[in-house]
């Protein structure tokens, strides 16, 4: 699995244009190119403003980009999720990237354990397997079982950034967007994410992570991708 | 790669000189949820009604991909084909259920009456699906012989539902389906779409002018405004990112959801 490329991207341009603020454009990633290997963690550096979430919602397909590739190998074939067809980019989405943004958008009534498991049945896994291994995630990230049968919307923050954790990590897919993963999180569970990060690393999956907390950025990267600010004239 | 189940080209229809839809070309797979969204006035029922045999358009086409037949001209069959394609193949979930029931029979006959329109004749079964379909949208199955027009509105639209996707349609159209409802019953509605919609595989047209509606059940969304398709993309694309003027306008208008 060594040396096998997942991720390639490819001066990569992304700009905003706010037509309520009389077009004002805001350039947010220019040429940006990066590609990252079965087993790696790439921690995307930069400060505020310097498109580290921005760079992960183009290559999940979430923002739209103005010019160069992000693709994905997704079941050995290169998509580019910058000019992918929707069908395409969801069944991206559903076998090969599993993305963890930095707040769980909750589906009202949809109970904890149902929102770790739907990944695994969307993939085809029994349901028995499915729930096992969704319930492991969780005990594993510290949720208490009297909550699996609830929906997340009461849980605290730090609850409800573990559910998404968990669903992110449920499939174990070969590609992993990580933003931010960590931020609400105490000693124990950052522990445990750096344990689940390691494992997707030794499966084979290609991380990319933003990871503010330096412990864990030293724990779990390979290496380092520094993003600088756009110039606005750029 | 299969054919798209509705296939949409250049479809425009005027009342006098205005366009209501102007030359909208999409097209919709099986298993997707499609939203159209936009303000009042905008042309998404209008767009809803052309596709969905009730409206003859001035131009453009509508092909359907049937079961044996391969991909039809909506409009260039006899009415009484499309009134038959309607039946088996297509469900219309009206935003007034009162549109879309017969107030003067009782809640389970509204449901088996689909299915005696496509030929089921054992009062038995039809009536064991009824009372199925009378769970599967959270109704007390006691009151299946009751009128639906005892019931509230948020009951009455879960009738609707179950009378629709009780004959299996291939694909459904919904006009603002939960617009008339209260927050808290739009919600639980809403959450039994999504439900259905996974379990069932479900193909769908859903207008709303409600973006977190879009967000919750589509797939995908087309944008409309003064009859134009100023925008598509994926659901979660559209609402993130919005690239044209006025879908920036409409998303930074819409509380957050």
């Amino acid at each position: 699995m060594k040396n096998k490329k997942l991720i390639e991207i490819n001066r990569l341009c992304k700009h905003f244009v706010l037509h309520q603020q009389d077009g004002l454009r805001l350039p947010v990633l220019h040429g940006v190119s990066l590609s990252a290997e079965a087993g790696e963690c790439v921690a995307v550096t930069g400060g505020s403003g310097a498109g580290k979430s921005t760079l992960l919602k183009c290559l999940y397909a979430n923002y739209r980009t103005q010019a160069g590739s992000a693709r994905v190998r997704h079941l050995d074939v290169w998509i580019d999720m910058a000019s992918a067809h929707a069908r395409e980019v969801l069944a991206v989405r559903r076998y090969t990237i599993g993305y963890v943004s930095q707040f769980l958008r909750v589906i009202p009534r949809v109970a904890a354990l149902d929102i770790v498991m739907a990944p695994m049945l969307a993939v085809g896994m029994e349901a028995q397997v499915s729930r096992r291994r969704a319930q492991v995630l969780l005990e594993r990230l510290h949720i208490a079982s009297r909550l699996w049968t609830l929906p997340p919307a009461t849980f605290s923050g730090g609850e409800q950034q573990r559910i998404n954790i968990a669903r992110g990590f449920a499939a174990s897919p070969p590609v992993m967007l990580l933003d931010e993963p960590t931020a609400a999180l105490d000693d124990a569970n950052r522990g445990a994410v750096i344990e689940l990060i390691r494992e997707a690393r030794r499966r084979g999956a290609a991380v990319l992570g933003i990871f503010h907390d330096e412990a864990v950025r030293d724990a779990v990267a390979t290496r380092h991708f520094e993003l600088h600010p756009v110039a606005a004239h750029a | 790669m299969h054919a798209p189940l509705l296939e949409v080209q250049g479809l425009t229809h005027r009342y006098g000189t205005r366009a209501a839809c102007n030359n909208i070309s999409f097209s919709l797979y099986s298993g997707e949820v499609l939203a159209v969204v936009g303000e009042s006035g905008s042309g998404k029922t209008t767009l809803l009604r052309c596709l969905s045999g009730q409206l003859r358009p001035d131009a453009g086409c509508v092909m359907f991909e049937t079961r044996n037949a391969g991909a039809v001209d909506v409009w260039g069959m006899s009415e009484a084909t499309r009134r038959m394609l309607a039946r088996t193949d297509w469900g219309f979930v009206h935003q007034n259920p009162r549109d879309g029931l017969r107030l003067d029979v009782s809640a389970g006959a509204n449901i088996g009456e689909r299915l005696m329109a496509i030929g089921a004749r054992h009062y038995g079964n039809i009536r064991g699906e009824a009372r199925a379909w009378m769970s599967k949208v959270e109704l007390d199955v006691q009151r299946m012989d009751e009128s639906p027009a005892a019931f509230s509105g948020g009951m009455q639209q879960r009738v609707q539902i179950a009378r629709n996707l009780v004959s299996r349609p291939r694909l459904v159209f919904m006009d603002e389906p939960t617009a008339g409802l209260d927050v808290s019953v739009q919600a639980r509605l809403l959450d039994l779409l999504r439900g259905l919609a996974c379990d069932l595989g479900l193909s769908a047209i859903i207008v709303t002018h409600d973006l977190a509606v879009a967000r919750l059940l589509a797939h995908r969304t087309l944008v409309m405004h003064d009859g134009c398709v100023v925008e598509e993309g994926l659901t979660d694309q559209v609402l993130d990112d919005p690239q044209q003027a006025y879908t920036q306008l409409l998303v930074s208008s819409a509380l957050p959801a």
